[in-house]
């Protein structure tokens, strides 16, 4: 069944079109991540879903039951949807508990609830502590335990990690997956993090000036995104120029497949690679390129390249010991993807499968 | 790591000067709980038993009680609606009622009493004095509330209706719990005014302790029944001050995250946009504008009469004579209790910082009435002197000194005298150099925020100043005593142009005009 849809969605502040015609189907028990950087409209889009603004055209229909429209407007409080809003925001004056049962109707069942909802979220020995007495994870996990309270249709986390610092937005976004999982919400993550997108999500719709431009699982919108902007925002890329003929492209590193799940396109055509994909060697296998400058990363050495008076940065991983001013040799890994001219609009209804 | 120890002991071991310098204020401001003391003891249980239970002082404390409860509540209620319709819905002109609603501070209560009793006698009843007073004390609540929703995390709003609850509900159980201790901490302080106001009743002609402690104090200097009126008032008004002291700490912890709050729709009034104008500007003309046509109206009275303005100058020299070297004095006593306890974190500086809070409840008149009688029993020579009147100033107003001065001392990091003491200064050198030329705007603009302060402060001028020295603010008492109101009114035109200056820094301060986009 279809928890969320969302036909023709449009909004605008002023003269600025903040939203221009969001199509969006999920289904219940998944949870989407919308992906974009800052500006993109993901989190007006949140808002309207949510019913804190009004829609400017197009329509909401959350389980079944229109919310929003041009004409109509649920108020907030009767759509029953979840809000995690960015740093938890738990009321000061509430101890934990008190927050987790403020959207509980009084009665008997109230008291269970809320330990029941705690001990999901890996509180129960807290909830007499006061906001101010809790780590910020801790925080973050009770405002999702607020949330999550009443059973709502759907949860709405509106870059629910971004006070916190590296290591515990990883780990935090893990474990809240796994109580989204657990409590088989379906649930709309906003994050302009793609690796917080991918760990998290079944979907990832990625937004930019507006506009869905991509729905798809993690996979599909990392390995074949639908143009360069998309490339972009899921992650690090590289760029080069190269001659289509069909599902092949001819480059500078040889030829590669063309993605299966993309369009077949001809001529000349910007091609794609993840910097992982290209693989460099001191054997002499694949494409000779002098290696200009290597600055260690930890984990992995980013690595500047010419091939012929081309220049890429590539991600080498592991311990090997790079030395500028070397030959090396260059491989490809797995398909690309490849767009004619200015990249491929992309389809404009996103329906997961 | 073991010689590092004691070494940073003595760099901050705090200097005697400081010692001494905040010893002084802390002496002064306990003056006052020392005569309630004594002379309550000199009562003795018996005396102080036959004073309390007459039915006067029980009159006295009814009539007390209902002015300080009605107003209060009248102020906070007035202060915290109005304060709701400008932050957070579309009411018509919201930037400029920002500004606005706090104007009436600018009308000092025995001002607006003079200009409404003059408009007619009815006002002069506990029934006008209500009405007058919750007027001119709203804004007390209005700015601090009007600052909590401004700074309040507009989350708590949206997570709230997700959660099922209504507007109404919303306001009641988030909001109004977020705003409590701003809401609290204004309505203590309309409340500890309440207690403490003299001038305006004393026009109005309602009964309560201080009026009564003066008529006491004018029949006889060191009477034991205004003294006994006057250990009733304190224990009244130690725990209001004393509540909103810690109200105020707490104020400030509804923000819960960084960065910058996102600024929310406003709330769309609908057809109740029209009437709440209306009620706005109602509010706006009974507070401020009928009292100032009033104010006018005898004002050319008094030019056609042609009279009486040969008194002026000698009342504005009179205001600045006592005005500008009491705030010298004042903020002088202020600033070690700040340095102290901004620079030397401790018991001692915590308490020291602290008192003049505590006691900032105490009502002009028994500050003066306290003075008086140490001059008479204990330094004789103080007596009906200029210094008397400078150490009552000191008393009643250096809590406003203290928080003008902290907002600026603590912007000059400790780090900048220590880079001094690594460059050879000794600590009061280094202190010299380094963080007074960068106080000084600070302590300047704390001199003029208490010299105006200072021009409408009425009581205990009136009862301290040296004879024959006429005020602003005692020439407008004297004249509305006497049912001549053409000759108070440019006098009391006059206070409220100095009053518009302290009000704009207020406002600016609590609601951060700078902010306003």
């Amino acid at each position: 069944m279809t928890s969320i849809s969302i036909r023709n969605l449009t909004k605008s502040f002023g003269s600025e079109r903040v939203l221009r015609g969001i199509d969006l189907d999920l289904p219940e028990g998944k949870i989407l991540a919308l992906l974009g950087p800052s500006g993109c409209g993901k989190t007006t889009l949140l808002r309207l879903i949510a019913g804190f603004d009004a829609v400017g055209a197009g329509e909401i229909v959350v389980g079944g039951r229109p919310v929003a429209s041009a004409r109509s407007h649920v108020p907030p409080e009767r759509r029953r949807i979840g809000y995690v809003p960015q740093e938890g925001a738990l009321f000061p004056h509430l101890t934990l508990a008190g927050n987790v049962a403020f959207g509980l109707r009084r009665g008997a069942g109230r008291v269970d609830r809320v330990r029941e909802i705690l001990k999901l979220t890996g509180l129960e020995e807290l909830g007499q502590r006061y906001p101010r007495e809790l780590s910020g994870g801790q925080q973050q996990r009770g405002a999702l335990a607020r949330a999550l309270a009443p059973s709502p249709e759907i949860v709405l986390l509106d870059e629910p990690f971004n006070a916190l610092d590296l290591d515990l937005r990883r780990a935090l976004c893990e474990e809240v997956t796994r109580m989204l999982r657990k409590s088989r919400a379906t649930a709309i993550l906003v994050t302009h993090d793609p690796q917080e997108a991918f760990v998290s999500a079944d979907y990832v719709a990625v937004m930019q000036s507006g506009r869905i431009m991509q729905f798809g699982s993690p996979e599909a919108v990392y390995h074949a995104p639908l143009n360069a902007d998309v490339a972009r925002i899921t992650g690090g890329c590289v760029l080069i120029e190269g001659r289509a003929d069909g599902k092949v492209v001819q480059t500078d590193l040889g030829p590669i497949a063309l993605s299966a799940d993309l369009p077949a396109v001809q001529g000349a055509v910007t091609v794609m690679l993840r910097p992982e994909q290209i693989r460099i060697s001191r054997q002499e296998t694949g494409v000779a390129a002098l290696l200009k400058a290597a600055s260690f990363r930890g984990a992995h050495t980013d690595a500047d390249v010419a091939v012929g008076d081309r220049e890429i940065r590539i991600s080498v991983p592991g311990a090997e010991r790079l030395q500028a001013g070397a030959t090396v040799w260059l491989t490809v890994e797995g398909a690309c993807a490849a767009y004619s001219g200015e990249g491929e609009m992309p389809d404009r209804r996103h329906r997961a499968a | 790591m073991s010689l590092a120890a004691p070494l940073l002991r003595q760099a901050q071991r705090t200097p005697s000067w400081l010692l001494i310098g905040t010893l002084v204020p802390s002496v002064l401001v306990a003056v006052p709980l020392f005569y309630v003391a004594v002379r309550s003891f000199e009562a003795g249980l018996t005396g102080i038993a036959s004073e309390i239970f007459r039915e006067r002082t029980f009159d006295l404390l009814v009539n007390t009680l209902t002015l300080a409860a009605c107003v209060t509540t009248a102020a906070a209620a007035i202060g915290t609606a109005f304060a709701w319709c400008v932050e957070r819905t579309d009411l018509p002109m919201r930037r400029a009622w920002r500004v606005l609603a706090s104007l009436p501070l600018a009308v000092p209560a025995f001002v607006a009493s003079f200009a409404w009793s003059s408009f007619h006698a009815g006002f002069e009843s506990m029934a006008g004095a209500i009405f007058i007073l919750s007027l001119a004390s709203y804004p007390l609540v209005y700015l601090p509330v009007a600052a909590a929703l401004r700074s309040m995390e507009p989350a708590f709003e949206d997570v709230s209706r997700s959660l099922g609850k209504g507007r109404w509900e919303t306001f009641f159980r988030v909001i109004l719990p977020q705003a409590g201790p701003a809401l609290g901490a204004g309505a203590l302080l309309v409340l500890t005014h309440m207690f403490a106001e003299f001038g305006a009743l004393s026009l109005l002609r309602v009964q309560t302790f201080t009026t009564a402690i003066f008529a006491s104090y004018e029949l006889q200097f060191d009477s034991a029944t205004a003294a006994l009126q006057a250990a009733v008032l304190v224990l009244l008004c130690l725990p209001a001050a004393y509540g909103e002291m810690r109200l105020r700490r707490k104020i400030g912890v509804a923000r819960v995250g960084r960065g910058s709050a996102r600024r929310m729709a406003p709330v769309r009034l609908g057809r109740w946009r029209l009437p709440v104008f209306l009620c706005f500007c109602l509010s706006f003309a009974l507070s401020l504008g009928v009292p100032l046509l009033i104010l006018v109206y005898w004002l050319t009275v008094g030019f056609s009469a042609g009279r009486g303005h040969s008194d002026i100058l000698p009342a504005i020299g009179g205001s600045l004579s006592l005005a500008v070297p009491g705030a010298f004095v004042v903020v002088l006593l202020a600033l070690s209790p700040v340095l102290l306890s901004v620079r030397h974190e401790g018991p001692l500086s915590r308490a020291a910082d602290r008192l003049p809070y505590i006691v900032h409840g105490l009502p002009g008149l028994v500050v003066a009435l306290a003075l008086v009688f140490v001059s008479i029993h204990y330094l004789r020579a103080f007596y009906q002197t200029v210094g008397l009147l400078m150490a009552a100033y000191a008393i009643l107003f250096l809590p406003q000194a203290q928080s003008a001065l902290r907002a600026s001392i603590e912007l000059v990091p400790a780090r900048l005298e220590e880079a001094a003491r690594s460059l050879g200064r000794r600590p009061l050198a280094a202190f010299m150099s380094v963080t007074v030329p960068n106080i000084l705007p600070g302590i300047g603009a704390a001199l003029a925020l208490i010299a105006l302060e200072l021009m409408r402060e009425l009581t205990s001028t009136l009862m301290l100043a040296p004879i024959g020295v006429a005020t602003l603010a005692t020439e407008v008492w004297t004249h509305t005593n006497d049912g001549e109101y053409a000759a108070a009114a440019p006098f009391a035109a006059l206070l409220v142009a100095v009053s518009a200056l302290p009000v704009y820094f207020f406002t600016r301060r609590s609601i951060g005009i700078e902010d306003i986009q």
